[in-house]
């Protein structure tokens, strides 16, 4: 399974990376902010992707929005600072599977992870 | 500064704080910041916007930010370097963005983090009024200061409750 992982901060593409191959997923795939996971995910074409919303150049939003354009069925989860209700609903309107709030434990977002993984397998 | 102003904060660097480094705050008396620049070996500043301005800055001493960050990233960073500016800016916009989620009627947006190193003067920190609050942790020590400017009606939003749940 090819997973991308897009968030401005180094430190938390770290530490999500290191959820995954916990996990046991290897293949995996930075990316720093919206522009740069759409360049990439042209090419990579990921199984999962876990994107953080507040970045530069393109947001998470943004990026999902494009994303879907041509990725209708890839699995994504917002891993995200934004937590009020609103946000939340915009992000699944836009196409998200599932949604982390910031600060997660490694549990949370493993959970999170397997939860998005076998409903997008059932449906 | 009212306290429901800037005890969001509070109850947000507790949770993040024990969620993400399992790392207790305990917050000493808070004071007043005075005009006096406060130096810190590195600072992290989140802005807030919406109906309300305001911003946020995290202080940390030396050894309190090389601790954290080897919390946050299982590896020693010199407290100087970019990995640790990430780090730690990284910290502040979820603190910032968790007690803006309680403070939701007020602010809209945080900014991306803006880290100063080596306790350089940063003539657009958090200006006088805000409010310090010391914080002790068993990593050493930090500050948060806060600055919320123009507020109407008080941010604070009914949902704090149930937002972060019993933090204390």
């Amino acid at each position: 399974m090819k997973i991308l992982v897009v968030d401005d901060s180094k430190t938390m593409r770290a530490i999500q990376k290191s959820v995954l191959t916990q996990l046991g997923y290897s293949d995996i795939e930075e990316a720093s902010d919206g522009q740069d996971a759409l360049r990439k995910a042209g090419s990579y074409d990921p199984d999962l992707v876990l994107v953080d919303s507040n970045m530069p150049n393109l947001d998470g939003l943004g990026f999902v929005k494009a994303f879907r354009r041509t990725n209708p069925a890839t699995p994504v989860i917002m891993v995200s600072t934004e937590g009020e209700r609103a946000r939340v609903v915009e992000a699944i309107k836009a196409g998200v599977n599932n949604y982390v709030v910031k600060p997660f434990t490694p549990d949370l977002l493993s959970q999170r992870i397997q939860e998005t993984l076998a409903s997008c397998e059932a449906a | 500064m009212e306290p429901d102003l800037f005890t969001p904060f509070i109850q947000s660097a507790r949770h993040v704080f024990a969620t993400m480094l399992q790392v207790e705050v305990d917050v000493l008396e808070p004071r007043p910041k005075s005009g006096r620049h406060e130096p810190h070996a590195v600072s992290a500043m989140i802005e807030l916007k919406g109906g309300c301005e305001g911003s946020m800055v995290l202080g940390f001493e030396q050894d309190a930010a090389e601790r954290l960050v080897a919390l946050m990233t299982g590896t020693h960073t010199p407290s100087h370097s970019a990995e640790c500016a990430d780090a730690l800016g990284e910290l502040a916009s979820i603190v910032a963005c968790g007690a803006k989620a309680l403070l939701s009627e007020g602010f809209t947006s945080a900014s991306l983090p803006r880290v100063v190193l080596d306790a350089e003067p940063m003539a657009d920190r958090t200006m006088p009024p805000a409010v310090v609050l010391p914080c002790v942790t068993d990593c050493g020590r930090f500050v948060i200061e806060v600055s919320i400017l123009g507020h109407g009606p008080s941010p604070v939003s009914a949902r704090r409750a149930e937002t972060l749940g019993d933090c204390r």
